[in-house]
This record gives C-alpha cells, sequence and structure tokens, in this order.
C-alpha cells in the first residue's frame, strides 16, 4: 500500500532524515571501527594522535606487513561476501535445514558454520592472500596500511585468552539452553493462566527485574563459599562447594535473566491463538502433549529472540562471573580486567584493545545473522508487554 | 451462565441460536471441557465427566478460526487426533497410497 | 488453565527465581544484622634472645586467628544490630555534614556520593534516549529500503557489545592524547584531561549509556511506528493537522505504553549502572550505588570480604529501587487491572 501523497516525507525532511542516520552511524560504528583499527597498530601507533597514523600505521609499517590497495580491496570483499551470505544466503540455508533438523538445531549450526568459516577467512585465507598474492601486482601492490596480528597472536596463545573463550562459551549455552527451556513453558502457562496467581507471578518478576545484581551476589557469596559445609547434612561427604564452579553461575544467570524471558515469551505465546492449543486437546492432547505437539512447532520466532537476550546476558555478564568465577573458570569479559588492569605499559594496552576485539567480534557476527529476528521478535513480543 | 439444562438425544442435530455474548461459544466450550463450571453437572451418555480433561470426553470440535496446526499438512491435520490417540490411522485408510478418494489427501491446502 | 497444570508449567521457572532471587534476598536482610568474624585468641609469646649477660626474654602479647583441630580460621557470627548500616551510611560524618547544611561534605561520604551520581545518571539519560531512540526511529522511517538494512545492522552494534567493552572502547578514544581528546584540544586550544575531575568522567559515562541503550528504544519504537493506523494519519491530515500535530497527537500517544515500558526498563537498568565505572577505572572520582556492593564484595588484600557491609548497601540500594518503582508498578498494576475487568 502507498502512502497518500500529503502523507509523503517533504524533501526536506527527507533530507534531515538521511543526515541524522549518517550522523548516528558514524556515532554507533565509530568507537568499534576505531579499537579494531588501533588492535591491529604497533602501540605507538594506535596511541598515536594523530588519526592517520592509527588508521595507516606508519611505524607498524616500517616494522612488519604493509597493506596494499589490493590486499585491501581483498578484505573489503571478504567483508562484502560475510555480509551478502548472512544475510541473503544464511535464512534460506536455514529455512531448508530447518525442515530437516528443527529450526532451533538450523539456527546453531547455521551460525555455527558461518563462525568457523569467518574465521578460517580472517585467519587463514585473508593472511595468504595478503602476503603472496602481491607479487604479481605491480604498482598497485605498494603497501600504504601496516597491520600486525601480534597483539591476538600473545593475547590468545601467550595469554591463553582461549581457556577464557571456551568458559564463555559453556557458560553461554548452559544459560540459552536452560533459560529457554525454563522460560517457554512458564511463559506458555502464563499466557494461558487467567487465573489472580499468574498476574502476582509476572509483577513478582517485575520486580525481580529490577533488581541490582550485587544486591544477589551479596546473598549468594557465602552461601556458596560455605556450600559444603551448608548442604552437607543433604548430601553428606559429596557436598561441592559452589563458588568458582560454572554450573551454579549458570544457574545463576539463568535465574537473573527469567524475568524478562517470562515477560517477553508470555507477550508471544499470548498471540498465537489460544484455539491451536484447545482444538490439540479436544484432540486428545494432555496440556502438555498439546504444547509440544502444536505450540513448539510454532513458537520458534519469539524463542530466538528470547535466546539471544539470554545469549547477551550470559555473555556480557562482568558483576557475576567476576564475583562468583574462580580464576581457572573465568569468562572473557573479567578476563579482559587483568590486560587493562595492568596498563604498565602501552603494548599490554594494545593487547587489552584486542582482547576487547577478539570479544566484540562473536557479538558482531551475530547481530550480522540476526538483525531481522531481533527486530520482529521485539515487534512481536516486548512491545505489547 | 446460570440456570441453563438442555438434553441432547442420540443422532439429535441440534442448533444455538442467540444474540452474539449471549453464552453459546461458552456452552460449547463447557461440553468440550475447554471452560471449567463452577456449578452442576454435565451427563455423557449419563456418566458425569465435569472432572474429566477435554482429551478424554471423546468430542470433536471446529473452532470459530478453524484452528488448524500451521506446522502440519492437510493430511496430518486430520490424522493429528488418531496419532496423539494411538490409533493406526491403517486401521481406517489402509495406506496412505489407497486411491479412494476419503483416503486421499492432498499434502499442501490450497487456501 | 487449570491451577495444578499451571504449576507444573512454571514450577521450573518460579523454583529458580525464588531460589536464586528471593532466598538471597532473606539472606542479604539477615547478614545485614549478623558480623562473621575470625575469633582471635590472645596468648603470651617469649621470645628470647641472647644477649650481653645471659638471654634477655620479653614477653609480648599477641592476637592471632583462632584455628580449629583441621587448620581453619574458627569464625563467631554475632548480631550488631543496625551497625554495619550506620557504617554505610557513616551517619556521624552525615550528621554533621546535615548540621553545618554543608551539602560539599555529605557528598564527599561514599553512599551519598554514590546515590547522587546513580540519579543524576539515571535521570539525565532516560529522555535523552527516549528522544534519541524516537528520532532515529523516525529517521529509519522515512528512508528507503536498501539503505535501511545497513542502518539498523550498524544502530544494533552499540546495543549488543559487552557493557565493559563498550565503555573500554569511548575510553580508548579519549584517553590521555586519544583521538578524540586531541580534536577537542584542538578545538579549544587548550590542553584537556578528561579523566582527571569528576564531571568529565560523569559526562563520558552517560554519553556511553545513551550510545548503548539508545538503539533498543529505537528498535522498540521502530517497529511500534509500523503499526501506526493509517487511518487516523489520514483522518487527522483531513482534520488539518500539519506534520507536527500528527506526530503529537497521533504517533506519540500511539507509542505511549511503550515510552512507559521502556522508562521502566531504563530505570531498572540505569539505577544498577556499574559497568561504566569499571570500563573507565572511574572509582577514585565517580563510584554507584551497586559499585559500593560489589566493592565490599571483593576481598581486600589479606582476603576477607566484608559481607556484613555489603549486605547493608545491598538493602539501602534495593531500597531505593524499590521507592522509584512504586510509582511505574502501580501504574503497570490499574492498567492491568482495567485490561482484566
Amino acid at each position: 500500500m502507498s502512502l497518500s501523497p500529503a502523507l509523503r516525507p517533504t524533501t526536506s525532511i527527507k533530507v534531515s532524515a538521511y543526515l541524522t542516520l549518517a550522523i548516528w552511524c558514524v556515532f554507533a560504528a565509530f568507537p568499534i571501527f576505531w579499537i579494531s583499527a588501533m588492535s591491529l597498530k604497533a602501540p605507538i601507533d594506535a596511541f598515536s594522535s594523530n588519526p592517520f597514523a592509527v588508521i595507516l600505521g606508519f611505524e607498524t609499517r616500517r616494522l612488519g606487513v604493509g597493506l596494499s590497495v589490493i590486499d585491501l580491496l581483498w578484505i573489503g570483499l571478504a567483508l562484502w561476501g560475510g555480509w551478502h551470505v548472512a544475510t541473503r544466503r544464511l535464512p534460506r540455508l536455514v529455512a531448508g535445514l530447518a525442515e530437516v533438523t528443527g529450526p532451533v538445531a538450523a539456527w546453531a549450526l547455521a551460525v555455527t558454520g558461518f563462525a568457523v568459516a569467518a574465521l578460517l577467512v580472517a585467519v587463514v585465507i585473508l593472511p595468504v592472500l595478503v602476503l603472496h598474492a602481491d607479487a604479481w601486482m605491480g604498482p598497485l601492490a605498494t603497501p600504504v596500511m601496516g597491520v600486525t596480528g601480534a597483539h591476538y597472536r600473545s593475547v590468545w596463545v601467550e595469554f591463553e585468552f582461549y581457556r577464557n573463550f571456551l568458559n564463555s562459551l559453556m557458560i553461554t549455552a548452559g544459560v540459552v539452553t536452560v533459560s529457554l527451556t525454563v522460560g517457554t513453558l512458564a511463559g506458555f502457562g502464563l499466557a494461558r493462566c487467567r487465573a489472580r496467581v499468574a498476574f502476582w507471578i509476572l509483577i513478582a518478576a517485575l520486580v525481580f527485574r529490577a533488581l541490582p545484581h550485587s544486591v544477589l551476589v551479596a546473598g549468594y557469596l557465602p552461601a556458596f563459599i560455605n556450600s559444603s559445609e551448608i548442604l552437607a547434612p543433604i548430601l553428606g561427604e559429596a557436598a561441592p562447594t559452589l563458588y568458582g564452579m560454572p554450573l551454579p553461575v549458570i544457574f545463576v544467570l539463568v535465574a537473573i535473566n527469567q524475568p524478562f524471558t517470562i515477560w517477553l515469551l508470555r507477550s508471544y505465546f499470548a498471540n498465537i491463538p489460544p484455539e491451536l492449543d484447545e482444538a490439540a486437546r479436544v484432540d486428545g492432547c494432555t496440556y502438555f502433549q498439546a504444547f509440544r505437539l502444536v505450540i513448539v512447532p510454532v513458537m520458534w520466532p519469539g524463542v530466538i529472540t528470547a535466546g539471544l537476550f539470554s545469549f547477551l546476558l550470559g555473555y556480557n555478564d562482568y558483576l557475576v562471573t567476576s564475583l562468583l568465577l574462580d580464576a581457572q573458570n573465568q569468562t572473557m569479559v573479567p578476563g579482559i580486567a587483568s590486560f587493562f588492569n595492568r596498563e604498565t605499559t602501552s603494548t599490554d594496552q594494545v593487547r587489552a584493545v584486542a582482547a576487547a576485539v577478539s570479544i566484540t567480534a562473536p557479538l558482531f557476527l551475530l547481530v550480522m545473522v540476526f538483525q531481522k529476528q531481533i527486530v520482529s521478535g521485539l515487534t512481536a513480543g516486548a512491545v505489547k508487554g | 451462565m446460570e440456570n441453563f439444562n438442555l438434553t441432547i438425544a442420540d443422532r439429535e442435530f441440534l442448533v444455538l441460536l442467540g444474540s452474539s455474548g449471549c453464552g453459546k461459544t461458552t456452552t460449547m466450550r463447557m461440553i468440550a471441557g475447554l471452560e471449567e463450571i463452577t456449578g452442576g453437572e454435565i451427563l455423557i451418555d449419563g456418566k458425569r465427566i465435569n472432572d474429566l480433561d477435554p482429551k478424554d470426553r471423546d468430542v470433536a470440535m471446529v473452532f470459530q478460526s478453524y484452528a488448524l496446526y500451521p506446522n502440519l499438512d492437510v493430511y496430518e491435520n486430520i490424522r493429528f487426533p488418531l496419532k496423539v490417540r494411538k490409533i493406526d490411522p491403517a486401521a481406517t485408510c489402509p495406506s496412505r497410497g489407497n486411491t479412494e478418494p476419503s483416503c486421499t489427501a492432498p499434502t499442501r491446502s490450497s487456501a | 488453565m487449570r491451577l495444578r497444570t499451571f504449576f507444573w508449567f512454571v514450577g521450573p521457572s518460579v523454583a529458580l527465581m525464588l531460589i536464586f532471587i528471593a532466598a538471597p534476598l532473606v539472606s542479604v536482610f539477615v547478614q545485614s544484622f549478623y558480623v562473621t568474624s575470625p575469633v582471635l585468641e590472645t596468648v603470651e609469646r617469649e621470645t628470647c634472645a641472647p644477649g650481653f649477660l645471659g638471654e634477655v626474654c620479653t614477653t609480648q602479647t599477641v592476637t592471632r586467628p583462632l584455628l580449629d583441630a583441621d587448620g581453619r580460621v574458627v569464625t563467631e557470627t554475632e548480631f550488631v544490630g543496625l551497625q554495619a548500616y550506620r557504617s554505610v551510611l557513616e551517619l556521624d560524618r552525615t550528621r554533621a555534614a546535615l548540621a553545618d547544611w554543608d551539602l560539599q561534605a555529605l557528598l564527599q561520604i561514599d553512599f551519598w556520593k554514590a546515590l547522587r551520581f546513580t540519579l543524576v545518571f539515571t535521570f539525565v539519560t532516560l529522555p535523552i534516549m527516549l528522544a534519541v531512540g524516537l528520532g532515529l526511529a523516525l529517521a529509519v522511517n522515512t528512508v528507503t529500503e536498501r539503505v535501511k538494512g545497513p542502518a539498523i545492522f550498524l544502530t544494533l552494534l552499540p546495543f549488543i557489545i559487552t557493557p565493559v567493552i563498550g565503555a573500554l572502547s569511548i575510553r580508548w578514544l579519549f584517553i590521555g592524547d586519544g583521538i578524540l581528546t586531541a580534536l577537542i584540544e584542538w578545538w579549544l586550544q587548550r590542553d584537556v584531561a578528561l579523566f582527571a575531575q569528576a564531571w568529565t568522567i560523569e559526562i563520558l559515562m552517560m554519553f556511553y549509556r545513551i550510545w548503548h541503550v539508545a538503539p533498543f528504544a529505537f528498535v522498540v519504537f521502530y517497529a511500534a511506528l509500523q503499526t501506526v493506523n493509517r487511518d487516523t494519519l489520514e483522518s487527522a491530515l483531513i482534520d488539518g493537522a500539519n506534520r507536527w500535530q500528527r506526530l503529537r497527537y497521533v504517533i506519540i500517544p500511539h507509542l505511549a505504553p511503550l515510552i512507559v515500558f521502556l522508562s521502566l526498563i531504563h530505570l531498572m537498568d540505569s539505577y544498577r549502572v556499574f559497568e561504566e565505572i569499571v570500563g573507565f577505572s572511574a572509582e577514585s572520582h565517580v563510584i554507584s550505588l551497586q559499585w559500593i556492593t560489589y566493592d565490599y564484595l571483593t576481598p581486600d588484600d589479606a582476603g576477607n570480604r566484608s559481607i556484613s557491609r555489603a549486605s547493608a548497601s545491598a538493602m539501602l540500594t534495593m531500597i531505593g529501587i524499590v521507592i522509584l518503582l512504586i510509582w511505574p508498578l502501580r501504574r503497570t498494576w490499574a492498567d492491568y487491572s482495567r485490561r482484566e475487568t
């Protein structure tokens, strides 16, 4: 349906809209773009007050690798390809896969595949192209931009950041799985129950949502540290000390995220016509069967949005993980504190920058793949709060 | 809904008429067990079914908005009640490949 | 749905929230009245040193933690009433400051300092966040389809970025002679040190927070703009409303429930401002309520955590958010009751 002419924006409105958007986009992307540029430079360039030094890396070029115009084209091509695959190909691929494996497995597979491919391109294929494809390119091959991967190497290999990465992966995967399982059941129940209790649970959840996390951690800490003594009467010798272990942290994060999840999913389920599960119940299903056979197959758009928010909470958390996990099980975000708190030399700082970019990269891929779901999921769900 | 008495004989064809909001749908939903009743009794074949779940009442219902299962195709939609009650469709229709009109079903609806 | 079935569905979720949210609240409440400390014993220790005329012996009394048979420190828990609250609020200094009407002195005290910053932070960022989000949504709604995709992608980046990392990335732009500090210095023609005083750090933190949350407001507003009733818009047009009036009398009322929703979420989230302080390493200039509790919970050099004071400050923090939420919660309650009956 086209807009009536009088409702169409005038030229001046259009111009200001494009202008606002352009300014905002620069604002939104600049810090992330900038730290990515910094992380690839020698410290002297990275913290230079001359912007050209940060982008072009004069010192870095002198010390090591220089990128030519042709190399930059390769990189641009890789970025464009990634964008194209994520926004065009991947959704179709997932739709195909979903027929066989179900939507969640399909998305998980597709995202993992995409991430591995992106990593492969960034770490293996691009460097090879950059190092070897210059020879036959003549004048276009003169280096114009210096880069170095040294900081990434030292962060991931020397400082064993991959351990933190694996811990993050485990915690996040656990949070998303548990949170969705528990949350969808509760969201459905709340959407279909007209009793007063349902309302009170939602209000209580809203209040819980407001609690600062440090309040909760103040409650857990003593209990977790002494848990082996507290639980001893029940579990005997096997009573574990919960402090420092990943599993309790997963449950803590799930609980913290539960209020938001059940609100989101409740409003999503409320939009699925109740006739659907009522028909199933008349057809011979119990409530659980009706949920499993009829509701589960149609609930994925809402669940994927809820899953994304759970993912963000688990992945981005600093406060809970830094206080409740010991050094060995520490995740990436608190892990980075050990870099920027050191900050004695500028090399340490650039390492911190490289670690920060490493943490951001998976999120970047995630928005690429899921931007439609984030927008449409919020349209269907939280909006009607 | 108050003071409502209705007896339906076997094989009787009954039509409920009334202005909107007068409780036609509610009556049906109460019979099907989708709406809980606060007082009175519902009997089928002389058996009290007040506390039975819809699935145990052996009733069928067509909803105002058809309530088709969007994830299932036409055949599966029709077969669904048999499937959840673990009744072998083969007992009613020998095979899916049966050419009798009543046993072939399109897998995609044209709607 | 029967209540029994309902409880089977919500059971796991409610159980998780009871165990991991309600129970800790109770235990925090109780802990705030008790202090657990190692039991100290006083022993007399005689140390002798060989001296000129035979041994010189001195007797010292030392206090040391009592150990049990397994070599662990014995602790005792003691009811102290409101002592922890008193020490968090530093009541003596507070009273003195209040007696002198000395606001400066009052804001030197950690708790009040944190409370002031937390409230200012929350209420300054709230309207700006709403305005930026609405502006962006209107702008994206105006541009052509081809531009929308990339614009939404870039807009979502600040929203999903890890808060600590986001704060760090802003900090790296400004720290020392960082690129933007250099720009400001060139513009003002004078030396600028943005991390040397509280107010500049506070501005940067608010700037960061708006950068971080405006995209969420944008997404929510943008989604709602798609459902504005076109007939209403056109009838407003016929009634002679200009663009601004249509925005004011048709679109904004349509968005009103979302403005309440976003304000509520923002109130909750910015009241627990914390990651900015970590990211900016701002604790010597600016602190927030949640940071105070975090600080008490972090082990000190001797490895002790002041659980009691942490609990007291946690309770105080909580009272604050409850007061802030009373009004919006009553509204939600009224809305819900109206819808149900």
